[in-house]
């Protein structure tokens, strides 16, 4: 198979795990060095995404898999919403009371 | 989904130039079509949008370009085509560019799953329903970069303000067009256009197929009676504040913001948001179309129905919609912010749920439908006759102001 | 390979791209609203991979929640925790080479693994064996369109596109050349149709059936030899061999209100605590 058919067939499972995991490590790298709360969110985002890539990716291409995996991406999706809500609102709280929003100022709570 | 829309287009095939060649051919051909047909559309819309407010206003409007002023709209298309483009220096200039883009290519491709005729759509989709709303739901994020990227405060609030409408008449129109389809059972936009060729209201007799005089009968808005009626009220209401239409237009409110989000657009950026106004006022006016007036369908039933037929129907609905759109415009005063709120999640909100309810309850035994209906009705003559007997009598006396002394302009 | 597959790989490839760099941008930008702008990116790529999957409510309920819900969401948290005027907000990151350093490796692991395991994409074929004279041993296997990926017994047929394998390891050598497996498919659409075998080296002989565009619903197959009566695959009769569904809507739909209800329920609970806690948390104090 020469590099155009392999580039012009379908798309295989492994370009979409590849491109998943590539999101995955951006994420983590976003968790790991931000200081801004509000980032490190945006790299749980990405995390979350890479996961529901792969669990779409099976559902769709291992026959064992079926629908479960979609499902599965679907309570992610909707987790997701209510995560982003909560922290967002705790974000604002934390902004209100110690006027930034940098994950290592907030450390009043420190024992 | 599949992208049928680049799919199905035969005759390129015949060409025999090498895959290549076609494929590029196809993807400058879809884009062209519907990038002229949406231009197009916009500036006919522009010209009579002002020629309307001039004769309800006892004016001409425009008048100078071609007869009676009907190709104002190309000199104005011109015009904005060779003005300077404008960047002013506080801007993040990157995200400034985009934005125009973005907001336009949210209300654009939504127009290639709408039900032109009866079984053809640009693209056949099995989400038709969720696609539209996901797709033109991300022009908020383009009005945000818009907004922020402009470095101007009015063009910020206008976004903010923007945002929180659109993200919150989300909510109504969701629940009605929820309400909606469960009488429908499919979220594709050919089938729920289809569903409205038979039925009677109320669910009396699903498969009812009238006399050709009778045929609008079948149409969802007539379904569950007064439910379905304050559903599609609910949603034109909904829809107005969504596409930022007087009386719902804060984010653009002239006399408070300039002009929004885009007051520091100007050329043929500024007429790309211009473009999806008014792609976004008939995209919601064709969903309005097809869940509650048959989309294509013909209201005579089989007289005049089938090709071209359908298209004029289906335009002339969804026009007609426009239209009540830009009559509004020029007949009500704008809203206020907590008003904008009070309505939404005090009015709107609680009615979709009640649709939502009722007509499911309808669907599942019609001796229910037509019971909820009667009441209804029942009470809102109640409640309309007292209004109506209630107005002349018992208007507030207009609070007494003492002018102060020399106080006061 | 068609012109539509031509443009459906650029426009994929398109999208790749966008969502690496977005997903770059989000991790090192230096200014926290593009880094949010970039977000948009990486969710947009991320439909657009769902949609080449064929998993269409995930791509509308990604782009539903995702870009109109939780994006909107970041930005306005961003716009109520920043001074909004200053167009160049910076977004300080710790960079250092240690975590670059970790982030490689997992992402380096991460492919390795992709690229050396091997997937099972195939169900073991089924085995019938076809009363002629002699009989014949077939193995039979169902693959979704792309021929690559396989089709569980009972299992989906994304959008009524798929290929039906019939696998002859041993054929008698009288009937090596021109043999062909009758196929019978029934269902919304029933299908009858002599596919001649081809040979395939030293592993036998295969006979591919593709289909497309069958109706929606749920269909049964059966194979012979040319010129004789289908049967069914195996003796115990199933149920179904195959569904054939336009989306995954309905089969999504079937889903969440059976075996997955509990998790559903469990889940609407958690967002109306989710809504309760998100609006206690960002009231105002209302001093008494």
């Amino acid at each position: 198979m020469n590099w155009q058919d392999y580039l012009f067939s379908r798309r295989p499972l492994e370009t979409l795990l590849v491109l998943s995991a590539v999101i995955f490590a951006c994420g983590l790298y976003t968790i790991m060095t931000r200081r801004n709360a509000v980032s490190i969110l945006m790299g749980v985002e990405l995390v979350l995404n890479a996961a529901n890539i792969n669990f779409v990716a099976f559902s769709q291409y291992v026959p064992r898999a079926d629908i479960h995996g979609t499902v599965f991406a679907i309570f992610v999706i909707v987790l997701a919403a209510a995560e982003a809500a909560v922290a967002l609102a705790i974000i604002i709280g934390i902004y209100q009371n110690f006027g930034r929003v940098d994950v290592d100022q907030a450390e009043s709570m420190k024992g | 989904m599949r992208l049928d829309l680049l799919l199905q287009i035969p005759t390129w095939e015949q060409l025999r130039n090498g895959p290549w060649v076609e494929a590029a051919a196809a993807i400058a051909i879809v884009g062209f079509v519907l990038a002229n047909l949406i231009a197009v559309y916009a500036g006919i819309s522009t010209l009579l949008e002002r020629k309307i407010a001039g004769h309800m206003q006892s004016r001409v409007g425009p008048y100078q370009v071609g007869p009676h002023g009907s190709l104002q709209w190309l000199a104005d298309a011109l015009k904005l085509l060779f003005k300077e483009d404008v960047i002013p220096r506080d801007t993040d200039k990157l995200l400034f560019r985009m934005a125009p883009y973005v907001v336009f290519a949210g209300s654009f491709a939504a127009w290639c799953a709408l039900p032109f005729m009866v079984d053809w759509a640009p693209a056949f989709m099995n989400i038709g329903i969720l696609y539209i709303l996901a797709i033109s739901g991300t022009a908020v994020v383009g009005i945000l970069m818009a907004g922020w990227s402009s470095g101007s405060k009015w063009s910020l609030f206008g976004a903010m303000r923007s945002a929180a409408q659109i993200v919150s008449y989300e909510v109504p129109i969701g629940l009605v067009l929820l309400g909606m389809l469960l009488m429908y059972g499919t979220l594709d936009m050919n089938a729920i256009a289809k569903a409205q060729t038979q039925g009677l209201p109320f669910a009396l007799n699903p498969e009812w197929r009238g006399p050709w005089y009778l045929a609008w009968a079948s149409w969802g808005v007539f379904r569950h009676m007064p439910f379905t009626v304050i559903a599609f009220l609910v949603y034109y209401t909904a829809a107005l504040a969504e596409t930022n239409r007087t009386p719902f237009d804060i984010p653009e409110a002239e006399s408070e913001l300039v002009a929004g989000y885009h007051t520091e657009y100007s050329g043929m950026r500024f007429s790309f948001f211009f473009l999806s106004e008014y792609a976004n006022m008939f995209v919601v006016s064709a969903i309005a179309t097809t869940f509650f007036l048959g989309g294509p369908l013909s209201p005579l039933g089989p007289v005049m129905s089938g090709g071209l037929f359908d298209v004029f129907w289906f335009l002339g609905k969804a026009f007609l919609l426009v239209f009540v759109m830009i009559w509004l415009r020029w007949t009500l005063p704008r809203y206020r912010v907590d008003q904008l709120m009070d309505l939404c999640w005090k009015r709107l909100t609680p009615l979709g749920f009640i649709c939502l309810f009722a007509i499911g309850l309808g669907e599942h035994d019609m001796r229910v439908s037509v019971a909820l209906g009667a009441v209804t009705f029942v009470f809102i003559a109640v409640v309309l006759s007292k209004e109506i007997f209630a107005s002349g009598k018992t208007h507030p006396p207009l609070p007494k102001v003492k002018p102060e002394a020399g106080g006061g302009p | 390979m068609s012109w539509g597959e031509i443009v459906l790989n650029v426009v994929f490839y398109a999208f790749a791209v966008a969502g690496i760099a977005g997903a770059l941008a989000v991790a090192v930008s230096k200014n926290i609203v593009r880094s949010a702008f970039a977000l948009l990116t990486v969710l947009f790529s991320a439909a657009s991979f769902y949609a080449f999957m064929r998993a269409d409510f995930i791509f509308a309920a990604q782009i539903l929640i995702y870009v109109g819900g939780i994006l909107v969401l970041i930005i306005f948290a961003i716009m109520l925790t920043h001074r909004i005027t200053n167009v160049r907000l910076s977004n300080e990151s710790a960079h250092s080479w240690g975590a670059f350093f970790a982030c490689f490796c997992v992402a380096f692991a991460l492919i390795l693994i992709v690229a050396t395991y091997r997937w099972s994409r195939v169900e073991k074929p089924m085995v019938a064996v076809v009363a002629s004279q002699p009989p014949v041993r077939l193995a039979l296997a169902m693959y979704q369109a792309d021929g690559t990926t396989g089709v569980t017994r009972g299992g989906r047929m994304i959008d009524g596109h798929g290929v039906l394998v019939v696998d002859a390891p041993d054929l008698p050598g009288r009937m090596r050349t021109g043999a062909a497996a009758r196929i019978r498919i029934e269902g919304p659409q029933t299908i009858l149709r002599d596919v001649p075998f081809e040979p395939r080296g030293p592993e036998g002989h295969r006979a591919r059936l593709e289909l497309s565009g069958l109706p929606a619903g749920k269909y049964r197959w059966s194979v012979a030899l040319a010129g004789e009566e289908p049967e069914a695959i195996t003796p115990e009769v199933p149920a179904v061999d195959f569904v054939a569904e336009r989306g995954l809507t309905k089969a999504i739909g079937w889903a969440l209100m059976g075996r997955y209800l509990l998790p559903f329920e469990a889940v609407s609970v958690l967002l109306l605590a989710a809504l309760i806690g998100a609006a206690f948390l960002a009231r105002k104090e209302v001093k008494a």
